[in-house]
C-alpha cells in the first residue's frame, strides 16, 4: 500500500533542468515531488512538470513491438520486429548505399541514447544522416555562435539571473515555456532588476517590463541594427572590451549606419524614443543577461538573427562577466545534450566536424569501425530526399515530426514515401501511426542516464520503476540492431553508465565527468574537463574559444512569405504554459488537458471584430499550405494585424499552415512568420480536427 | 493525558512502533529528503523544516491518485483504500494541525477515513523557528498542539528527549516499552524550550496586518489581478500544501469497465471551476488568487472550520515560482 | 460514510427533449437500492463509465419503484457518451445531494416561477409541488432560445390550464409569440397571480437569474424572497472536491439553490468583476 518510494530525477520538459522525485506505487509512478535542495529548481516545478507522472503512465503506452499489416498493427516478438527493421536497413542500403538510411534523434532522450544514435548511424549504417528537432530550434544558434563566439550554448547560468540589474528578453516566453528560469525573471524584477522585452506579442513577461519592444514579425536584424546604430552614434558602446577581445567592430558599425531609428521604426513598428531608452538601458547596465528563443531562431534569417544578437551582446561588452551573456534558451529537456552528443549530420560528439579527417580517424579508431565521410543530410534534407524516392529507410526516436515540422503535408508525403519506417515511441503518436514498425522504448521515469539542461549541466536521470510491458532503452535497441545489422558488437552495453563512460573519454568538453561526480556535485556544467574539473558557470571569461569574438555586418531581410490581399494576417506560433512539444505526454494528464481547448488562435479584438469572431467560436485559418480549424482567444497579447497558434494540438496543427521556407545555412524553417487568411466558423458549428478534414477532402 | 517519559533516543521509540506496524518517517537520498517507510539500517533524522519536505506525510492520508471503484460492466464495486497500521513518525506541530482540519474536513470520506484510522501520530516540537514558518501567527505551532498527535517528542540540545502521551491510543501504542518517568520539570521544560522556539521566529506583523486587511474588504480587484498576472497556475502551492484538499476525478478504461480514480487538483487552474456550457465564476487569474487566499486565510473560512486553513508553514513560499507564498502576499497586501 | 461508489442503474427509456436535450428515465438494477426521499431541487450524480460524473437534477423524484426522471442538455464528451447510449445501458447514481427549494416556507404563498432554457429542470418537480397545493397561486414565466429548445414538452403539457405558463423567446418562430426574457412577461405574470408574488423560485443561465433578481427587487419583492439554483463544476456532490466553491461555501452542500440574499453575500467574498477577456495571457 501506500507510496513509499520517492526516486529523485530530472524532469522530462524543457531545458531548465528542475529537480523532481518520482513517487512510486508498485511499478507505476503515482506523483511528483519538487526538490528543495536542487541547484536550478529549488523545489519548484511547472505545471507541466507536476503533471510529469500521467504523462509516462502504462495507460496507452506501446507495450511490445507493433509491425504493420495493412491499416492496422499487430504485436510481435522483439526478435521478429529487430529481425524485419535489420533486413530493411541492410535493404535499403545495399541498394542504394549508405545515404538511404539515417536516423532521426530525439532531444527528449538522454544523452546516453543520443551517443547511441549517432554512433549507429555513423558506425553500423555508415552514414552521417541523422539529426533531431534541434535543427527546427536552435540549430541557428549553434551555427551563428559557432561562427562569433565560438560556442552556440548559453554563456551564462540560470542564477545568473540574479546577478543581472537588466533582463533582456528576446523572441522568447519564459515564463510559458521555461517557467522555473521565467519565475526567476519575475522574482529578479521585484528585487528591482530592470526588464526590457522585444518580441511581437505582448508575452507575461511584456506587461510587466520596463519596456517592451513590439516589433513586427520577421524584423529582428533591423530593430537589433536600429540598437547599434544608436549605440555607436552616441558612443555607447563598450570601447575596451572590443578593442581587447573583438573583430569586425569597424564594418559593422559602418553597415548600420544605414538603420536611423525613422527607418528602423517604420520597418519594425517601434517608436524611435522606445529605440533610443532600450539601447541606453543595455549599454548602462552593470550586469545585462539576455535571453533569446524561437522568435530569433525560426526564421529564413535565422542565423543572421543570432548573429545580429550576438553583435549587440558584442558592442556592449555585456559578456564574459557574471549576470551577462547571450543565452538561448533551449527547448527540450535534451536538446543541448543531443547537440552535444553529436545527433547532427555534421559534428561528432563535442562539435567535432565530420569534415576533418583526424576526428573521423579518432572516433573509427575508438569505435573499432570504418565511419561515414560523406556528409548527411538533415532532417528535412532526409525527408525531401524520401520524396525525390533517393532515401529509403528511417528510424525516428521518439520525435513526432509530423505535428511539429513545417507543412506537415509535405512531411506525411515524405514519410510515406519511405520504404521503411521505423519509430521508437512511448505511444501511438500521430508519426508513429505512418510507420511499419513501431518499438515500445522505455520513458524517462524507467531508465538511467543524463540530460543536459540549457546552461550545460549535466544532471542524472534515474529509473524508478521498470518500464512496461517489453519496452526497452533506446540505446538498448540499437545495441540490438548494431549486432543484426553489421555483426557489430561494440554497442551492446550493459548499462547506461557504461555508454557515458566511452562517451566522455571521446568528448573533450564532457572529459571530467562521471556520474559519481555528476552526483557529487549537483551536476557539472560542460566544459568540464582537466582545466576545469568541476565544470564552467559561465563562459568566455577571459578569451573566446576562436580567440576574439566576431561582429558580422548584417542586412535586414523580410520573411520568404509576406501578407497580401489574398492572406492577409501575419501567423505566428507559440507554445502554452501546459503543453510540450507535440502534447503526447502533457496532454494524459486530466488536469493540462482541461486547461485548453484541444487548439487555438489567438487573435487581436479589432481583428477579432473584423471578422465577427467571438470568443471561442470556431475560426477556419487558411495558408497556401493547408487549412485547419480551430477556436477563437480573443487577446490583446498579440497586435493587430497577427494571429499566432500554439503547435501542441494534433486536432489543429499549426503546422498545416507554416511555411517550409528555410535558413540557407541550417536549413532552419521559418515556422514564425507567415500569411493567412480567416474566416468565422457559423454559430454552433464545432471546428473539425486534421482528421475530420482530411478524411472530407479524400471524399 | 499528562503521562511523560523520557528517551533514550528517538530510535528506541521508533523501533518500538515498528513492531507493530510500519513506520513512516523523514529519509533522505543524498539530498533528497522525503517520508518513506523507515528501514532497519536507515537514518532517523527528524527534519523540522518543512520547506524542506515538500509533501510532508500527506500523500499518506490523502493519496495524490486513489483509486475509488472498479465498474466491472455490471456493477460500481468500491475499492477501500488500505487499512493496514501506520506510524507517521516525526511530524511537526504545523502539519499535525493541518491533519487536524483533514480530519474534520473529510469527515466521512471513506477512503480518507480508512487511511487516518490506521495511522498513529507522532509528533515533534520545533527547538526554533524556521526560515519562511509562521506557525505561531496561525496557532499551529512550534509546539505541537494538545489532541493533534498521538505522541509528542519534545528535544532539548544537550538532554534525553521527552515523550509526552496525547492519546489513549498513544498509550497503547507504547505500552511495553520500558520507558524512564520523565523528571519532575519535564513539563516546565518543554514549556520553556516551546517559548525559546516561539520567540526565535520573530516578529512577523505583516501575517497579522495582511489578514486584517483581507477581512475588512480592503485589498482592491486591481491589487490582485496584478498578482495574478504572475500566477503561472503551476499547482505548486496547492500540491505542498498541507490542507489543500481540492481533487478531481478520471474514469481510466479497465477490462470491460472502468475504474474511477481521484488526482489532486488546484484551484488555481482555469478548468478547475469551469463549467460545462462555458460559464466560468472566476475567469481571471486575479480573482483565483484571491479566492485561494480567502479560503486560507478569510474570516468566513476561520468561522466554518474553527480556525484558518493556513498553517504557517511556509511551504508555499519557497514552491511558487512566482513569488506569491503567503508570506510575500500578506506583506504585499499589508504594505499596500 | 459518504457515498462515493454509485449504485447501478439502467436507462430505461430516452427520449429528445428539445434541442441537444434528452429526456432519461433510470431505474436501480435489482439488487441495488437508490434513495427515495428526495427534496425538488436537489441534484444526483451521473457516472458515465469511462466518461466521468457529473452532476444532474431530478426532473422528478424517484417513484415508488425507484425511477428517477432526468433531462440532460449536451454540453460536452460525459453527455455527448450519454446521448449515444441506448435503453438498458448501466449507468452510476449517487444521490440525493445539496439543498432543495423551499417548498415549505411556500405553503400558502403566491409563488412565480422563472425557468431559462434548461433552468426549468431543477424547478420541474417544484413546480408539480406547488401545483399541487391546496392554497396559494402560482405562475411560471419560461424563457427558451426558440419553440425548439424548449425543454420538458410532457410536463409542460400536463401544466397546461393548471395555472398561468407564460413563455418567452430570444428568437420566436411567429409573431404571436413574446420576444424578450422572462423578464418581459413579470408584469402580467404578476397580475395572473392575483398579486405581486410572495415568493420567487429562478433558475437559469447566471447573468438571467441576476437580471431577473434585479427586476424583482424593482418590483418590491424582497431579496429574502427570491431564490435561486446555481450551476456549478462538481467531482464529488458532497462539500469534497472543491470545485463548486461559492466564497466559503460550497454550492454542493449549501446549495444548489441560494436565498438571493445569502449568494449576494457569499458572492461579495470574491465579487465578480470585469477584467480582461478569460484569462489570456495565462494561457
Amino acid at each position: 500500500m501506500g507510496t513509499l518510494c520517492s526516486v529523485a530525477t530530472t524532469c522530462p520538459f524543457c531545458g531548465v533542468g528542475c529537480g523532481m522525485a518520482l513517487r512510486t506505487e508498485g511499478t507505476r509512478v503515482v506523483g511528483i515531488e519538487p526538490l528543495p535542495r536542487h541547484r536550478i529548481s529549488c523545489g519548484q516545478l511547472c505545471a507541466k512538470g507536476y503533471a510529469a507522472a500521467q504523462g509516462i503512465d502504462p495507460r496507452d503506452r506501446v507495450l511490445r513491438p507493433l509491425l504493420r499489416q495493412g491499416g492496422d498493427f499487430c504485436e510481435t516478438s522483439w526478435d521478429d520486429a529487430l529481425e524485419r527493421v535489420s533486413e530493411a536497413l541492410r535493404d535499403a542500403v545495399a541498394e542504394l548505399g549508405p545515404a538511404a538510411a539515417g536516423v532521426i534523434s530525439c532531444a527528449r532522450a538522454t544523452n546516453e541514447d543520443n551517443y547511441a544514435a549517432q554512433k549507429f548511424a555513423r558506425a553500423v549504417l555508415q552514414t552521417n544522416n541523422v539529426d533531431h528537432c534541434a535543427r527546427i530550434c536552435h540549430s541557428p544558434s549553434v551555427a551563428g555562435l559557432r561562427q562569433t563566439l565560438g560556442s552556440g550554448a548559453m554563456t551564462n547560468s540560470i542564477d545568473d539571473i540574479e546577478r543581472a540589474d537588466l533582463i533582456v528578453i528576446c523572441g522568447c516566453d519564459p515564463t510559458e515555456n521555461h517557467s522555473v528560469l521565467g519565475g526567476r525573471v519575475m522574482a529578479a524584477k521585484l528585487r528591482g532588476a530592470r526588464l526590457l522585452v522585444i518580441d511581437p506579442r505582448k508575452t507575461r513577461l511584456a506587461r510587466m517590463a520596463d519596456l517592451h519592444l513590439q516589433l513586427a514579425p520577421g524584423t529582428n536584424i533591423a530593430l537589433l541594427n536600429g540598437l547599434l546604430h544608436i549605440i555607436f552614434a552616441r558612443g555607447w558602446q563598450n570601447r575596451e572590451f572590443l578593442e581587447a577581445r573583438v573583430d569586425g567592430v569597424e564594418a559593422v558599425a559602418e553597415k548600420v549606419r544605414d538603420y536611423d531609428p525613422a527607418r528602423v521604426e517604420a520597418i519594425t513598428g517601434v517608436p524611435a524614443t522606445d529605440l533610443e531608452r532600450a539601447a541606453r538601458m543595455y549599454t548602462e547596465a552593470e550586469a545585462a543577461l539576455l535571453c533569446y528563443g524561437m522568435g530569433i531562431t525560426q526564421h529564413t534569417t535565422g542565423t543572421n538573427n543570432v548573429m545580429a544578437v550576438s553583435n549587440l551582446v558584442l558592442a556592449a561588452g555585456q559578456i564574459g562577466r557574471p549576470g551577462t551573456g547571450i543565452n538561448p534558451l533551449r527547448g527540450q529537456n535534451n536538446v543541448q545534450g543531443a547537440c552535444d552528443m553529436g545527433a547532427l549530420p555534421n559534428v561528432y560528439p563535442g562539435y567535432q566536424p565530420v569534415a576533418d579527417a583526424a576526428v573521423r580517424a579518432k572516433f573509427a579508431s575508438a569505435w573499432g569501425r570504418e565511419v561515414a565521410s560523406a556528409p548527411g543530410l538533415t532532417s528535412l534534407g532526409m525527408q525531401k530526399a524520401a520524396r525525390d524516392s533517393a532515401f529509403r529507410a528511417m528510424i525516428i526516436m521518439g520525435e513526432d515530426p509530423v505535428v511539429t515540422d513545417p507543412d506537415q503535408n509535405q512531411v506525411e508525403a515524405a514519410l510515406r514515401a519511405l520504404d521503411t519506417l521505423v519509430v521508437f515511441e512511448l505511444t501511438l503518436t500521430e508519426t508513429a501511426k505512418l510507420a511499419d514498425v513501431v518499438l515500445p522504448v522505455a520513458s524517462f521515469a524507467e531508465k538511467d542516464g543524463t540530460f543536459t539542461n540549457c546552461e550545460r549541466r549535466v544532471q542524472r536521470v534515474r529509473a524508478a520503476v521498470p518500464p512496461p510491458g517489453e519496452a526497452r532503452p533506446d540505446w538498448w535497441i540499437l545495441g540490438k540492431l548494431a549486432r543484426r545489422v553489421a555483426g557489430y558488437e561494440g554497442m551492446a552495453y550493459d548499462g547506461a553508465e557504461a555508454i557515458f563512460d566511452e562517451l566522455t573519454s571521446l568528448t573533450p568538453s564532457y572529459s571530467a565527468m562521471s556520474y559519481p561526480r555528476i552526483e557529487q556535485r549537483g551536476g557539472l556544467q560542460w566544459p568540464c574537463d582537466a582545466e576545469h574539473p568541476d565544470g564552467t558557470p559561465y563562459l568566455h571569461a577571459g578569451r573566446f574559444p576562436i580567440g576574439r569574438a566576431r561582429m558580422v555586418p548584417l542586412e535586414h531581410q523580410g520573411p520568404a512569405e509576406r501578407p497580401d490581399s489574398e492572406y492577409p494576417l501575419w501567423l505566428t506560433t507559440q507554445r502554452l504554459h501546459y503543453h510540450y512539444g507535440c502534447g503526447s505526454m502533457t496532454r494524459k494528464s486530466p488536469l493540462l488537458e482541461r486547461e485548453t481547448p484541444p487548439g487555438l488562435l489567438f487573435i487581436h479584438p479589432d481583428d477579432a471584430a473584423t471578422h465577427g469572431l467571438v470568443q471561442g467560436g470556431g475560426v477556419r485559418v487558411c495558408s497556401r499550405r493547408g487549412v485547419v480549424e480551430t477556436r477563437a482567444l480573443i487577446s490583446d497579447q498579440v497586435p493587430p494585424g497577427l494571429v499566432s497558434m500554439p503547435y501542441h494540438f494534433k486536432e489543429a496543427p499549426s503546422n498545416q499552415l507554416t511555411n517550409d521556407a528555410q535558413d540557407p545555412l541550417t536549413k532552419m524553417p521559418e515556422l514564425k512568420a507567415c500569411a493567412v487568411r480567416i474566416e468565422a466558423l457559423p454559430a454552433e458549428v464545432a471546428p473539425r480536427t486534421r482528421a475530420e478534414l482530411a478524411q472530407e477532402a479524400a471524399r | 493525558m499528562s503521562d511523560v517519559y523520557e528517551l533514550t533516543g528517538l530510535r528506541q521509540l521508533a523501533d518500538h512502533l515498528a513492531r507493530e506496524a510500519r513506520v513512516v518517517a523523514p529519509q533522505h537520498d543524498g539530498e533528497h529528503r522525503c517520508f518513506a517507510l523507515l528501514s532497519e539500517d536507515g537514518d532517523l533524522e527528524i527534519c523540522r523544516e518543512p520547506s524542506q519536505l515538500p509533501l510532508a506525510a500527506k500523500p499518506f492520508l490523502f493519496a495524490e491518485r486513489e483509486s475509488l471503484f472498479v465498474f466491472d460492466g455490471a456493477r460500481f464495486v468500491e475499492t477501500p483504500a488500505p487499512s493496514e497500521p501506520l506510524v507517521l513518525f516525526g511530524l511537526t506541530a504545523c502539519d499535525l494541525t493541518a491533519i487536524a482540519y483533514l480530519d474534520r474536513f473529510f469527515e466521512g470520506d471513506p477512503h480518507y477515513v480508512a487511511r487516518r484510522r490506521a495511522a498513529l501520530l507522532v509528533g515533534v516540537d520545533c527547538e526554533r523557528g524556521c526560515r519562511d514558518g509562521f506557525c505561531d501567527a496561525m496557532d499551529a505551532g512550534p509546539g505541537v498542539r494538545d489532541g493533534s498527535a498521538d505522541l509528542v517528542v519534545h528535544t532539548a540540545p544537550d538532554a534525553s528527549p521527552l515523550l509526552f502521551i496525547g492519546s489513549e491510543r498513544g498509550a497503547a501504542a507504547v505500552a511495553g516499552l520500558a520507558l524512564e518517568p520523565a523528571p519532575a520539570d519535564a513539563t516546565e521544560r518543554r514549556a520553556r524550550g516551546l517559548e525559546a522556539a516561539e520567540a526565535s521566529l520573530g516578529a512577523r506583523p505583516h501575517i497579522a496586518a495582511g489578514i486584517a486587511r483581507l477581512d475588512a474588504g480592503e485589498v482592491s480587484a486591481e491589487l490582485w489581478e496584478e498578482l495574478g498576472l504572475r500566477c503561472l497556475a503551476c499547482s505548486g502551492c496547492t500540491t505542498v500544501c498541507p490542507t489543500c484538499t481540492c481533487f478531481t476525478t478520471t474514469d481510466e478504461p479497465e477490462g470491460d469497465g472502468a475504474r474511477r480514480l481521484r488526482y489532486w487538483d488546484s484551484c488555481l487552474f482555469e478548468g478547475f471551476q469551469r463549467e460545462a456550457s462555458g460559464h466560468h465564476p472566476a475567469p481571471t487569474a486575479g480573482m483565483r488568487l484571491e479566492r485561494f487566499f480567502r479560503h486560507k486565510l478569510g474570516e468566513p473560512v476561520r468561522a466554518r472550520f474553527g480556525r484558518a486553513t493556513c498553517v504557517g508553514c511556509g511551504r508555499c513560499e519557497s514552491a511558487c515560482p512566482a513569488v506569491l507564498g503567503i508570506h510575500s502576499t500578506l506583506g504585499r497586501i499589508a504594505a499596500t | 460514510m459518504k457515498q462515493t461508489t454509485p449504485s447501478a442503474v439502467r436507462i430505461v427509456a430516452a427520449y429528445d427533449d428539445g434541442q441537444d436535450a434528452r429526456h432519461f428515465e433510470l431505474a436501480p438494477l435489482s439488487g441495488e437500492s437508490i434513495a427515495s426521499a428526495v427534496e425538488p431541487g436537489q441534484f444526483f450524480m451521473l457516472s458515465v463509465p469511462g466518461a466521468g460524473e457529473a452532476a444532474f437534477t431530478y426532473a422528478a423524484p424517484p417513484d415508488a419503484r425507484g425511477h428517477v426522471q432526468a433531462l440532460v442538455r449536451r454540453v460536452g464528451a460525459l453527455t455527448s457518451r450519454l446521448f449515444e447510449l441506448e435503453p438498458g445501458a448501466v449507468l452510476g447514481l449517487r444521490g440525493p445531494f445539496g439543498r432543495g427549494w423551499p417548498l415549505a416556507e411556500l405553503r400558502a404563498q403566491r409563488v412565480l416561477v422563472i425557468a431559462g432554457g434548461c433552468g426549468l429542470a431543477p424547478l420541474c418537480s417544484a413546480v408539480d409541488h406547488l401545483a399541487a397545493r391546496g392554497a396559494g397561486a402560482l405562475a411560471v414565466i419560461y424563457g427558451a432560445r426558440n419553440p425548439d429548445s424548449q425543454v420538458l414538452g410532457v410536463e409542460r403539457g400536463r401544466w397546461s390550464g393548471r395555472f398561468p405558463l407564460l413563455e418567452t423567446y430570444d428568437h420566436p418562430d411567429d409573431p404571436d409569440q413574446i420576444r424578450g426574457t422572462p423578464i418581459v412577461r413579470l408584469d402580467e405574470a404578476c397580475q395572473a397571480l392575483g398579486g405581486a408574488p410572495e415568493a420567487a423560485l429562478v433558475c437559469g443561465p447566471e447573468l438571467m437569474m441576476t437580471r431577473v433578481a434585479a427586476a424583482l427587487r424593482d418590483r418590491g419583492l424582497g431579496a429574502g424572497r427570491i431564490w435561486l439554483s446555481l450551476e456549478r463544476r462538481m467531482h464529488c456532490g458532497d462539500g469534497r472536491c472543491g470545485h463548486c466553491y461559492l466564497g466559503p461555501s460550497y454550492v454542493c452542500q449549501d446549495g444548489p439553490t441560494y436565498r438571493l440574499d445569502e449568494f449576494q453575500r457569499l458572492q461579495a467574498e470574491s465579487p465578480p468583476r470585469a477584467t480582461e477577456l478569460v484569462s489570456v495571457h495565462h494561457c
